[in-house]
């Protein structure tokens, strides 16, 4: 409907008028690196446009000649005359501003994006935003500042997990270039996988997602990797309490090639090694991770461009207990790897196409004596998809594009060996699918003060063979199995999501947004415990899994004050999800041998709604942003809590973040302050004796129970050391948790004595993972 | 091997908070009780109805059986440790109505089951095929619940399987019965093996429905012993039955509240205080108490555990 709305308009318009385009990239002067949603417009015209994620921007109007202005945050604002008598391919290079030199140019960094585009409930946080915070063991990291946003929260003391708007982990699309990252966490969600270093840039979407995205309900963090500086060789890292850092780039060919490679070990292990001694039955028992992230990039020409790139990244915890004969291995981690073609067919069509392996897996290894037993589940991705965007003229943009993805799920799989035995219960369990998707947005000016975002996505999910289907009857005991050979089609669902947004432009510098997306997410993230562990399973819809469906409204007003020094926004959102799933109630997690693991679930739904507030002060010598959100999140589910709606486990009522940097001279000083309302659980109120003697468990209603309020307050104090020309080195002592807040990570009950001899006891203790925790990191760069 | 697994990630956990983390002790407000009444009724076809009633009690409140208190039962002085003696209800008013009819249920000793009194009733018998409503009066407030006894479904054949490969093994037993057809079963089942209950026990998966199966014929089923608490725990064979046992089988049909009450029931046993398990809240039909009102359809058989008679195929008539 606005698609034949937009055209109708469009066309006489461009039917009257001789117009002409200007185009090109946008980029660091220093690096060469493409910059990501500059701001580029004619002042006269009040008309502009961003660049895309590959630095590209294409703007046509009537001939004439105007001022052309290009801004980005962190960067001198370019100004210069264009005569547009002819389109016209302009390469921009913009020369960033001075860091930590005291002064900063106050014009550089002024934005009204926030005001003036359709997003709504997007963030773009710059990594230099995320690199001032304070931070735990001295390690930068996006997810922890990502969940300091207005309608963003934790999913628990030092998490990466993270909840949008009332969604679940699991509905929040994870990009690396374009690759979905399925687990973002190292060290059970402590820290997340991605290393600062090799991250140019963060856009989070909680609301009003565009056709281009899909596969989940509630968000859309889209990482982009820097390319490599094309100018010259430079080198940056660091030295932390935990893990040491570094990362080297330069061009292949100078404006041509460049490459970048980053990685990151942490150490523990080898910290702790000395204090095991080798008689100890626990020698050998350690835990590490490590990242590695590498990218090339080609200029093939000035119309196209070639990218490779990828991420490996491993958990290791090895436990030994020479005592009673175990040893155990249990790795896990993600694989990434993405290769995109980047292709101009003309001043207005630019298209990216690209190629993508994602993997994650987890699996234990463990040996008791002579008995090997081998614990593994996964997803692999293999996808395959090309966008394209269309620049007809006049602040009109159309993208369109097709997106393939192979799924192969292992919801977990065992096999074993002893000299006697031998089980392997593997291929029966796998799940393979195919997701199909295209989709077309349109994004035009329908009034002066009007814009419209509207863009339909057409998706097709279907579940195949080979695949074995475990019947069971109450008692647990398989009645029938039904399978299917394979590229035979257990199931298949096909979906329109339709999306729209639009702003609607009240004065200079206040703006109404308001936008509805309609999604469909076909794959489900299985938790059983409170807490996000790495051996959360993955499952697809299927023949008994239903995809997720949500929608989501939400209305916004965004104003900035004395010329955009300071952005601030009022954000509201009503959100439903359907079928969500849950572990059967009482159900712990197990293997799954001659049963399908989502054989376990029961379905509901789910509703959030809240109030987002945001205040962000992007330069001068204190600089900073606060968020507050108010907002109710139930999940309704036939079989938990008689039928009742419930307060999901992270409903939160009120959450707030704060965070405060100010730079003076060579010192730069930062704080961060979280407040949340205590996560729901439910708690285990009472006991009775029934059926002759046995004890059974009362417990209150479904998630009833609060537990108590999360806060804290972190600091950082960094000192510039040395700055000369491009090389600085610096000293960064930051303070997690400066109060020593004994915040709650779980609540578990213990017992003293025994039924047995008489004697019981309950009490209830909680496990607090972060007292405060000093850290100090040293980082350079040359 | 489940155990496993979950052990090894508490395991995991654990070496994390013993790196970093610290726990303390710390009191819920939920931690102020106020504990609910307990119902434990049924009624069974061709049975008076019996209701036990008792209290709950405060999670965090310590259990201590060793202080015991002498309380006159019907005349007969019995030490009861006074933790239980207090969760007790000795004097509410108990009532079983059917069509306008009404039993008012006796409190009765009985020493074979805890906590050694019942209410039972002395008017009306279970009919399959009728509804039931019970009445209790207590401390000034008024329960009520229904239940139903739907029709009972007869067993086919049953036999005895031994466990072990060996002479006289101890074993379970299999038996056969036929689901009828379109409409939804709930099946519960007890067995009472003579010279060892003193009641009818249920093993410890005692319930099972038809939604895999419904109005099949030859649907097999197995029965272990039952948790009969005055056996020894350590007894390797108590949860099997013994060669020259005889054993009396109860199959009976229920409905589905209180179905859902014992599948409730059964996964709240494994649970309890492990942050990482899924809460498992028991679902009864009475407003504001614990526990259930269910009636049975009741289709009872005896059987004679001989372990000659193990080949499957040589089915035994009950």
């Amino acid at each position: 409907m606005g698609l034949a709305m937009a055209l109708a308009l469009l066309f006489p318009a461009t039917l009257l008028a001789q117009k002409f385009t200007l185009s090109g990239y946008v980029r660091d002067k220093q690096t060469g690196e493409e910059l990501i949603g500059a701001n580029i417009y004619f002042s006269e015209l009040l008309k502009g446009t961003v660049s895309n994620t590959y630095g590209f921007y294409s703007i046509s109007t009537e001939k004439g000649s105007y001022t052309l202005v290009i801004s980005y945050l962190g960067y001198e604002t370019y100004e210069t005359r264009i005569e547009l008598i002819k389109d016209i391919r302009l390469n921009i290079e913009l020369q960033p501003s001075g860091l930590s030199t005291g002064e900063v140019t106050i014009q550089a960094d002024r934005t009204d994006k926030n005001v003036k585009s359709t997003e709504t409930g997007t963030i773009l946080l710059p990594i230099k935003t995320i690199e001032s915070l304070p931070v735990l063991f001295g390690e930068v990291d996006i997810l922890k500042t990502i969940q300091l946003l207005p309608g963003v929260q934790s999913a628990g003391e030092g998490s990466a997990g993270f909840y949008v708007r009332g969604g679940g982990p699991d509905q929040n699309l994870i990009l690396l270039d374009g690759a979905t990252v399925y687990n973002a966490s190292h060290l059970f969600g402590f820290f997340s996988v991605f290393n600062s270093d090799a991250i140019k840039d963060v856009k989070l979407i909680k609301g009003g997602m565009p056709a281009e995205y899909g596969g989940r309900l509630s968000s859309v963090l889209d990482i982009s990797m820097k390319e490599g500086n094309m100018k010259e060789y430079k080198a940056r890292g660091g030295i932390s309490l935990i893990a040491s850092r570094l990362t080297v780039e330069g061009p292949i060919k100078e404006d041509t090639s460049s490459f970048i490679i980053s990685g990151r070990r942490t150490y523990v292990d080898l910290l702790i090694r000395p204090f095991v001694p080798d008689s100890s039955p626990f020698a050998g028992s350690g835990y590490y991770f490590y990242d590695l992230n590498a990218k090339v990039n080609y200029r093939i020409s000035d119309r196209d461009r070639v990218f490779l790139s990828g991420y490996f990244g491993r958990d290791v915890f090895s436990f030994a207990n020479a005592e009673n004969g175990v040893a155990m291995n249990i790795p896990w981690g993600n694989t990434t790897a993405s290769a995109r073609w980047n292709h101009l067919f003309s001043d207005k069509l630019f298209m990216n196409t690209t190629a993508i392996y994602s993997d994650y897996q987890f699996s234990i290894d463990i040996l008791q004596n002579d008995f090997n037993l081998k614990l593994f589940s996964g997803i692999t991705n293999y996808t395959l998809k090309t966008d394209f965007s269309y620049f007809p003229g006049d602040n009109h943009k159309i993208t369109f594009g097709a997106n393939y993805t192979r799924h192969l799920f292992i919801p977990s799989s065992v096999s074993g060996q002893s000299e006697e035995v031998s089980i392997d219960v593997g291929d029966a369990l796998l799940q393979f699918a195919n997701d199909y998707s295209i989709y077309i947005n349109d994004e035009f000016d329908l009034t002066p003060r009007l814009r419209i975002n509207a863009g339909l996505r057409g998706t097709i999910f279907q579940q195949v063979g080979p695949f074995t289907r475990y019947v069971k009857n109450a008692e647990g005991v398989n009645t029938d199995t039904i399978t299917w050979n394979a590229g035979d089609e257990v199931v298949r669902f096909q979906n329109l999501e339709p999306r729209l947004s639009m702003r609607y432009t009240l004065g200079k510098s206040n703006s109404l947004k308001a936008s509805y997306t309609h999604n469909y997410q076909y794959i489900h993230l299985a938790s059983v415990s409170t807490v996000l562990l790495p051996t959360d399973l993955w499952i697809p819809s299927s023949d008994v899994v239903f995809p997720q469906v949500g929608n989501q409204y939400s209305i916004g007003y965004f104003h900035n004050f004395f010329e955009d020094y300071l952005e601030t926004s009022v954000e509201l959102y009503y959100k439903t999800m359907e079928n969500q799933i849950e572990y059967r109630p009482g159900s712990s997690f197990g293997l799954t041998v001659g049963d399908n693991a989502d054989n376990n679930f029961v379905y509901g739904d789910g509703e959030s709604y809240g109030m987002e507030l945001f205040v962000r002060k992007n330069f001068g010598s204190i600089t900073g942003f606060a968020g507050y959100t108010l907002s109710r999140t139930t999940r309704q589910f036939d079989d938990i809590n008689l039928g009742n709606p419930y307060p999901a486990r992270y409903d939160r009522r009120h959450d707030f973040s704060g965070t405060l940097t100010y730079e003076y001279d060579k010192w730069q000083f930062s704080a961060v302050f979280v407040y949340g309302t205590g996560s729901a659980f439910t708690p285990i109120v009472g006991r009775y004796f029934m059926d002759n003697g046995t004890i059974v468990t009362e417990y209150g209603d479904f998630n009833s129970f609060r537990m108590p309020h999360y806060h804290r307050m972190d600091v950082s104090i960094t000192y510039l050391l040395m700055q000369k020309d491009e090389r600085r080195s610096s000293l960064n002592l930051s303070v997690y948790n400066v109060y020593n807040r004994q915040n709650p990570y779980f609540i578990y009950y213990d017992f003293q004595g025994s039924i047995l001899d008489g004697q019981f006891a309950t009490m209830a203790k909680q496990v607090t993972i972060f007292p405060i925790m000093p850290s100090i990191a040293w980082n350079f760069s040359f | 091997m489940k155990k496993n697994f979950a052990h090894t990630l508490i395991l995991l956990l654990s070496f994390l908070i013993f790196l970093v983390g610290c726990e303390e002790d710390i009191t819920l407000d939920y931690a102020e009780y106020d504990p609910k009444m307990v119902v434990e009724g049924s009624i069974f076809s061709g049975e008076y109805a019996e209701v036990i009633l008792t209290k709950s009690t405060g999670y965090f409140e310590e259990i201590n059986l060793n202080d015991s208190t002498l309380i006159e039962l019907f005349g007969i002085p019995v030490y009861v440790p006074t933790y239980l003696y207090n969760t007790v209800i000795f004097d509410a008013t108990v009532v079983v109505s059917e069509g306008g009819q009404h039993d008012t249920l006796q409190l009765i000793p009985d020493l074979n089951v805890f906590p050694f009194v019942k209410y039972r009733g002395s008017k009306i018998k279970g009919e399959p095929g009728k509804s039931y409503d019970l009445t209790i009066e207590y401390d000034n407030q008024e329960y009520w619940a229904q239940t139903s006894i739907p029709l009972p479904v007869p067993i086919d054949s049953l036999w005895f399987e031994p466990a072990f490969q060996e002479e006289d093994s101890p074993g379970f037993i299999r038996g056969l019965f036929s689901d009828p057809k379109g409409v939804r079963n709930y099946y519960r089942i007890f067995s009472k093996t003579q010279g060892r209950d003193s009641t009818f026990v249920h093993p410890f998966v005692s319930i099972w429905d038809d939604t895999p199966f419904d109005g099949q014929d030859s649907i097999e089923f197995r029965i272990f012993h039952g948790d009969n608490k005055l056996e020894d725990p350590e007894d390797p064979n108590r949860f099997f039955f013994l060669p020259g046992e005889e054993v009396l089988i109860r199959m009976c049909s229920i409905d589905l509240p209180h179905y859902r009450f014992w599948v409730g029931y059964q996964q709240n046993s494994g649970g309890g205080g492990n942050p990482f398990a899924n809460p498992a809240p028991v679902e009864g039909n009475i407003p504001n108490a614990l526990g259930n009102w269910g009636g049975y359809g009741v289709y009872e058989t005896s059987f004679f555990v001989d372990s000659l008679q193990v080949d499957s195929l040589n089915l035994k008539s009950p």
